[in-house]
């Protein structure tokens, strides 16, 4: 008996956990192995008590170097995993001189990879562990004022993830940032040495990110824009729906941003939670061609829309986007007049050598995520 | 669910035919799980330790790129003209099916001269399959290594170019993206584009090779090698000196 016990233990303990080995994933788990999985808690000093917690993926790809994945968000240890991000990348660098040529698709065009970073890039005394053979930084650290009101104070916290790709001439900072109190941040720094062939020529660094943004999971998502209407002594901020594929203009009097909500995410208040994405910008750049005409796009889910250029027609017949799985792309710039700072003058010709980081990004602020501020002490 | 299955263990005092009773039961209940259950857990479950997000592994690479090629309908658009596999990445694509959870895709994406086209096959890791075969314009497809290398060796054959970089021309190499400072005569690449039909390059597969020395650049020139037709073309936009070929400003 003992002896067909054991047995009988062995086969079900088998069977079993061919069962379950075959059960889908629960939305929350682990999906991804170390170094490409960063759970972060905060406050970091563990000896407080834990307030928030992020978790995501990163992956190497080649053309959009640093790509998130899977990111969740938790307001309290004792709150259900939030999913924020499916898919989050850099998807084009445009990149148009001002003469007309060239005008660089740098992205879809080549298949540009990370750099390998060395200690001086991602320095310990900052926070900062090299991941992946060097490839990527994470970087754990103090991020300035959160909170102040008189003698109160409260300090932030973030953990940032980044890459450098080398393309070309220039190299592109990916950067993603993640915040304690819920806020999310992608950037592009463009930096190395100027267009050789035409070293003093302006130009913009327009950058492109592919936002697919699956608050609470991937169906039921919608996005409103937010805008601030001025009206005399009056004011009001409206944020209409949008329920068809469209493209969006910023607008800097209206401060517009997206709002992204989904159907089942309410806070303990019963008001719907959402991310705001919120421009960091210092201009507009518009060009001829159809796909910068726009600052914003909503388009419906399908996975083989990823080509910039192809924006314009993703939109046509324009789908309903409501209530769906939705993808949001930004667009933003970095203008970049060239200066004498940015080289120097061997026997009267230009040589490029140092141009320095410009960066354009945006915010994905928590709206109405948590139940009340989670900073007050 | 563990504690349904090991209860009945452990009272040892049940007889032999409860035994058989339940023995019985369990099984004809594992059986009827199993057919659908142990058919996905095969077919989807990536190799051991990797997860759905985790990059490919040599495997995978290997597997997506015979699937892609063994595939009737990627060979019909690939052509039998010059092409170019370009990239085997991992793929998540969303469909919203329970039976695709964790399940671990591929996408290998050609480039064939001809026609300037991509083709891009979405590869099912796990059931060894082409899910879907897409043709793409061929502007978006990148450009590799490889291709900068055939560009190299065409601009290497260029007599105002050989003057230009001087008697050490052939030293210059391709840069490599791990190392570039250690290599003193480094070639980069960037791709152009044409956007008016007017341009040599409109349609074509072209490129601009940028030559270093050291922390400098040639400055002030241009060498576009256009992959299509097999040319090389070397500008000097604020000079006077007669390029082979003037580049039209738009």
């Amino acid at each position: 008996m003992k002896s067909r016990n054991g047995l009988s233990l062995s086969l079900l303990s088998v069977l079993a956990s061919l069962f379950f080995w075959a059960t889908p994933l629960p939305v929350h788990a682990q999906l991804c192995s170390a170094p490409y999985f960063i759970e972060q808690r905060f406050p970091t000093d563990t000896s407080l008590p834990e307030e928030t917690r992020w978790r995501f993926c990163w992956q190497r790809v080649s053309k959009n170097g640093l790509v998130i994945n899977a990111a969740y968000f938790r307001t309290s240890p004792t709150s259900p995993w939030v999913q924020v991000i499916y898919d989050a990348r850099v998807i084009e660098l445009f990149v148009p001189y001002h003469s007309g040529s060239p005008r660089f698709l740098d992205m879809s065009s080549y298949n540009f990879s990370l750099f390998q970073l060395t200690p001086n890039h991602c320095p310990a005394a900052t926070g900062g562990t090299l991941l992946d053979n060097n490839y990527v930084c994470k970087q754990v650290h103090d991020r300035g004022l959160a909170w102040t009101n008189y003698g109160k104070v409260r300090r932030g916290e973030e953990v940032v993830v980044w890459g450098g790709i080398g393309a070309g001439n220039y190299n592109y900072i990916i950067e993603w940032t993640f915040r304690d109190d819920g806020t999310m941040l992608g950037q592009v720094g463009a930096t190395a040495t100027n267009y050789p062939p035409q070293p003093l020529e302006a130009h913009m660094h327009g950058i492109y990110w592919r936002l697919d943004i699956d608050l609470n999971g991937f169906p039921g998502d919608s996005v409103h824009i937010g805008a601030h209407v001025e009206s005399g002594l009056t004011a009001n901020d409206l944020a209409p729906m949008v329920l068809r594929e469209v493209g969006l203009q910023w607008n800097p009097l209206a401060f517009t941003a997206l709002h992204i909500e989904d159907s089942t995410l309410k806070n303990a208040q019963g008001h719907p939670s959402g991310y705001h994405l919120i421009p960091l910008r210092t201009g507009t750049p518009r060009h001829q061609e159809n796909f910068t005409k726009n600052d914003f796009w909503v388009t419906r889910y399908k996975p083989t829309e990823m080509h910039v250029p192809s924006l314009p027609t993703y939109i046509v017949p324009a789908e309903p986007v409501s209530n769906s799985d939705v993808v949001v792309w930004y667009y933003g710039a970095a203008h970049h007049l060239p200066r004498d700072e940015d080289g120097r003058y061997v026997n009267n010709n230009f040589q490029p050598l140092v141009a320095q980081v410009m960066w354009t990004g945006f915010m994905l602020k928590p709206h109405d995520l948590f139940d009340k501020t989670p900073l007050y002490p | 669910m563990l504690s349904f299955f090991f209860l009945p263990i452990a009272p040892g005092h049940l007889s032999a035919s409860v035994w058989r009773i339940f023995w019985a039961l369990t099984l004809a209940f594992l059986f009827q799980l199993l057919p659908t259950q142990l058919k996905s857990a095969c077919a989807q479950t990536p190799p051991h330790g990797t997860l759905l997000f985790d990059p490919l592994t040599a495997e995978e690479r290997e597997v997506a790129t015979r699937v892609a090629e063994d595939n009737p309908r990627v060979r019909d658009l690939r052509g039998s003209g010059r092409q170019q596999l370009v990239s085997v990445e991992l793929a998540t694509p969303k469909t919203g099916k329970e039976s695709d959870e964790g399940s671990r895709h591929a996408e290998v994406l050609y480039y064939r001269y001809e026609g300037n086209q991509g083709v891009l096959a979405l590869v099912d890791l796990g059931q060894r399959t082409v899910r879907e075969v897409t043709r793409i314009n061929g502007d978006a497809v990148p450009l590799v290594t490889a291709e900068v290398n055939d560009a190299l060796a065409l601009a290497l054959k260029h007599k105002e170019l050989i003057n230009l970089l001087g008697p050490t021309y052939q030293q210059y190499q391709v840069a490599t993206q791990n190392a570039p400072e250690t290599q003193p005569n480094r070639v980069e690449a960037l791709r152009l584009l044409a956007s008016s039909a007017k341009d040599p390059c409109y349609q074509h597969r072209c490129l601009s090779l940028l030559f270093r020395q050291g922390e400098t650049f040639l400055t002030g020139t241009s060498v576009i090698v256009d992959l299509t037709a097999q040319t090389v073309r070397v500008e000097q936009p604020g000079r006077t000196s007669t390029p082979s070929v003037r580049r039209k400003r738009k």
